[in-house]
């Protein structure tokens, strides 16, 4: 049983330690406490027996493996390499789209952009805005219904 | 006197169609995908969501991409470069061409739809790079639904719904085309929810994403989307099961949002 214990433990240990210097360092943490587990267990069972030494050497690579886990999880920032290739890629696409969409593509829902610029003009602020004529020249009064056609209403889920 | 009544009919006729009033030309989203095991977190790339208003000699629409950046650490492991671009009307969000762009750990893909929204076809190209550098395409005509858009369309089409009177439980099936196959993807409200989020805490609509006809996002309940439960509709956070663990998607920045 104490065997079975310290295989664990050095098979654990080893595997803490490959994670922690791979990208995958932050998983390093799982075999670690497993071999720690594991290596005390192995001590507490058979106390006076031999094996000692492999015991510590698990213990050594767990503390090695969490001592870098530890180091790049504090200090390691997650930054994006190299894209210049990539800008270029992306930049040249657009220009090759307007291209394909100018030449190609049929497009029939032609409408402005509302940007964050555009003012919503409500027609009441419209209606103030006309000066106040007299009857005769027979303005059309748009119903309360069709007001609120204008406000752009999104689709219902 | 004429002028303004003809303002007053374009304004009629715009509310007449016009849908979109959370995404503008301008806004750019980044998120960090992770992958959880046992709730450790691994940082694998960096998301952008980005629109940017395009100018033809005829039109202006918009354009919408979407970019996976693996960090550099993972670069010499696995790098991915993916990009994914939409270009659509700025209100009805109706695709006119759509462009994916794939480097992922050396594997090299295109597609291209060039959409006919009058006849409802898609001319569709995909090239492949094969192992000795060349590549070889394939060109397809393919027949659409009215409604169906390409994966980044339907993202940003998802963000023009209005959730406020929505039930929990209710759901609504959109088409996507996607490896020139259409696809049935519903989305399940699942009620409202607060969470913290890097941009602060943000008051969401929870929403359950499940692919009918395919493996991938299979199951009830598993694959969730957080949208603030406020005009612009962010995309703040979402979580995917995958075979082992999970994945992650949260938001980092979000700038030029609309309202």
């Amino acid at each position: 049983m104490k065997k079975l214990f310290i295989i664990i433990a050095l098979i654990a240990a080893v595997l803490a330690l490959i994670l922690s210097v791979l990208p995958l360092s932050n998983l390093a943490y799982i075999p670690s406490i497993l071999a720690l587990a594991s290596g005390i267990t192995a001590l507490i069972i058979h106390k006076e027996k031999p094996g000692k030494k492999t015991i510590s050497l698990a213990f050594l690579l767990t503390v090695i493996a969490l001592c870098f886990s530890v180091y790049k999880s504090i200090f390691t920032v997650s930054e994006v390499g190299d894209t210049t290739e990539f800008e270029e890629k992306t930049a040249q696409s657009v220009e090759e789209s307007i291209e394909t969409l100018e030449n190609e593509i049929d497009i029939i829902d032609e409408e402005p952009v509302v940007t964050n610029e555009t003012e919503t003009i409500s027609i009441d602020t419209i209606t103030k805005q006309i000066p106040s004529k007299k009857p005769d020249l027979n303005v059309p009064k748009i119903p309360k219904k069709e007001e609120s056609a204008v406000e752009i209403e999104p689709e219902e889920f | 006197m004429k002028n303004v009544f003809s303002f007053l009919i374009v304004l009629v006729s715009l509310g007449l169609t016009a849908q979109n009033q959370a995404v503008a030309g301008g806004e750019k989203l980044v998120f960090t995908a992770s992958y959880n095991m046992s709730g450790i977190l691994n940082d694998l790339a960096q998301v952008t969501m980005e629109t940017n208003t395009v100018n033809t000699s005829s039109s202006t629409l918009l354009h919408l991409k979407c970019t996976a950046t693996t960090f550099s650490k993972w670069d010499s492991f696995f790098k991915i470069r993916d990009l994914y671009e939409s270009y659509v009307s700025p209100t009805s969000i109706t695709p006119y061409l759509y462009k994916r762009d794939i480097y992922e750990g050396g594997y090299v893909k295109k597609m291209e739809y060039k959409y006919d929204q009058k006849n409802h076809t898609v001319k569709s190209t995909k090239s492949k790079k094969r192992k000795d550098g060349t590549y070889w395409d394939e060109k397809k005509n393919i027949a659409i639904g009215a409604n169906t858009k390409d994966l980044v369309a339907t993202l940003y089409k998802l963000r023009t719904f209005d959730f406020s009177k929505a039930t929990p439980g209710k759901s609504k099936t959109l088409t996507v085309i996607f490896d020139n196959q259409e696809e049935q993807v519903t989305f399940t409200f699942l009620g409202t929810e607060t969470i913290n989020t890097a941009i602060g805490k943000k008051n969401c609509y929870k929403l359950a994403i499940a692919i009918n006809t395919s493996d991938v996002l299979k199951g009830t309940n598993d694959n969730l989307l957080w949208l603030t439960a406020d005009d612009n509709k962010v995309p703040v956070y979402a979580k995917f099961k995958i075979a082992v663990g999970n994945g992650e998607l949260r938001i980092k920045s979000a700038s030029g949002l609309k309202n």
